[in-house]
């Protein structure tokens, strides 16, 4: 009798599953095939830019420095005595490049971003507000998730440089006050492992993640439903579902250029 | 003109619509009253294409709506009706004179200073041209469905929806805005479908009255028969007598 229970509460939620992620995936078509009225939104895109970007910078500097420190002690005292030192340079790079920056930054943009943009449309679905866009003949995907969309494609991108810069920055630090690893031994590590094929990998990945932050964000405000309650609840599952996805991106990305 | 013909609109097991039949006459005043909960809102939006109805159809100017797309609204209705919200659903992120603009941009897309003109002209017409840089949460409720009013009338609308609009607003507000309503029938000839409580005000401004009730629209008659008519459920209705 249970186990019946359960297999149909399994069959439910993966029916509810593949049916959110298929209307996810039409709003996504959707939201990529109004790019091309992209002139009307200038305004909006570039403050979007500015909301996603330049208003992160600060947390994403933040965190990113505190995970290079943390990097540079964690390898600098679990590295064997006979390993020479300067390899924690190259160690601390390929560990930043193609996994901490991408993760980092798509995890706090979950958390910052997503959770914006559904408080934010939810909100204006609970208040009317997008049936009035509607009824103005304004599509609401075009005009509230493809400006967001185009303004993270560049943006998150963009604060994953920084990221990168300040964790390397940090680890650099850590690993001078942990192993006494000077600068040339660090730049020697980091040019000895250095590849243009890992930094494409990290603005793959940051280029996807901010894909799925926007439209999971998107997503989850405009089903969002019966008032204050809705839209926290709408809030709630848009960062967790696309911190999810980003993991589960971060891998499939990972293992795909991988075997390319 | 607008003509619904036998419409009906469920949602789960409530059936909410069962089988509305009204025309609205051009240039004219059409008030549909009833009590709360018995799908008013939803017959509005189902005009505009904001809500889909199960079966019947809706003609607007000969044209049919049944089926309609969403880009197919957009192209032959949206342009020429608009709604105004019972709350005045005003984009609360931008200004009173950015929303108003934001639709003229977008669905018209006329240039600068044409907007400008049609911004100036429809806060002149609603009385409130001071408040074009004001923020919806910074207006009182009567501000708020007079900017709604506004942002309507810019577009120049053929046919104007509007959702209760005086309620929740004092005696002396609720005439400002029947008296808008009824100006911009006689000035700009917009034709109207009132969806109201206000019985005094639905008395003074519309040229008919209709009753929906159960679903279904049981009465229809010139609004100043109103009082005269033999239907016990509207008598009852319009007098507030608790039956």
């Amino acid at each position: 009798m249970n186990f019946n229970l359960y297999i149909e509460k399994i069959g439910y939620y993966t029916r509810t599953a593949i049916e959110g992620y298929g209307r996810l995936s039409i709003m996504l078509f959707h939201a990529f095939s109004s790019i091309r009225k992209f002139h009307l939104y200038i305004g909006q895109i570039v403050e979007q830019f500015i909301y996603i970007g330049r208003r992160s910078l600060p947390i994403v500097i933040i965190t990113s420095v505190f995970i290079g420190l943390a990097l540079g002690v964690q390898i600098g005292t679990q590295m064997s005595p006979l390993t020479p030192a300067w390899v924690e340079g190259g160690l601390i790079l390929r560990s930043i490049l193609l996994e901490m920056g991408p993760i980092i930054i798509g995890l706090i943009l979950s958390g910052r971003v997503a959770a914006g943009i559904a408080a934010e449309i939810g909100t204006m679905k609970v208040t009317e507000q997008i049936d009035a866009l509607r009824s103005f003949a304004i599509d609401p995907v075009e005009y509230l998730v493809m400006p967001r969309l185009i303004a993270a494609m560049f943006a998150v991108p963009a604060l994953l440089v920084f990221a990168d810069f300040f964790a390397i920055l940090a680890g650099f630090i850590s690993s001078y006050f942990t192993i006494n690893l000077g600068w040339e031994g660090f730049l020697k590590g980091m040019y000895h492992n250095f590849y243009v094929s890992d930094v494409f990998t990290s603005l793959v990945k940051a280029f996807i993640f901010g894909i799925v932050i926007v439209i999971f964000g998107s997503y989850f405000g405009f089903n969002s439903n019966r008032g204050a309650n809705g839209v926290g609840k709408a809030t709630t599952l848009a960062v967790v579902w696309s911190s999810v996805d980003i993991l589960m991106l971060d891998y499939v990305i990972s293992a795909f250029l991988f075997f390319l | 003109m607008i003509k619904i013909n036998n419409i009906y609109k469920s949602f789960g097991n409530f059936k909410v619509l069962q089988g509305v039949n009204l025309n609205v006459e051009e240039n004219k005043i059409l008030s549909v009253v009833g009590k709360s909960g018995t799908g008013k809102s939803v017959l509005l939006k189902s005009i505009l294409g904001l809500i889909t109805y199960d079966k019947g159809n809706i003609e607007i100017d000969g044209i049919n709506t049944n089926g309609f797309s969403e880009a197919e609204f957009n192209k032959y209705i949206r342009h020429k009706m608009t709604l105004v919200f019972q709350n005045g659903a005003l984009w609360d992120s931008m200004t009173v004179g950015a929303n108003i603009d934001l639709a003229l941009q977008i669905q018209k897309h006329l240039d600068v200073t044409e907007r400008e003109k049609r911004i100036k002209e429809s806060l002149e017409a609603v009385g409130l041209i001071n408040i074009r840089n004001v923020y919806p949460n910074e207006l009182s409720g009567g501000m708020l469905k007079r900017a709604a009013i506004a942002r309507a009338i810019a577009m120049k609308p053929k046919y104007l929806l509007y959702d209760e609009p005086t309620t929740g607003l004092d005696p002396i507000l609720s005439n400002i805005i029947n008296n808008l309503i009824k100006k911009l029938n006689v000035e700009m000839g917009i034709t109207s479908l009132i969806i109201s409580h206000d019985i005094k005000g639905v008395e003074s401004i519309s040229d008919d009255v209709a009753m929906l009730y159960e679903g279904k629209i049981i009465l229809t008659c010139k609004a100043k028969e109103m009082w005269e008519q033999n239907n016990q459920i509207f008598n009852n209705f319009i007098r507030g007598k608790i039956t």
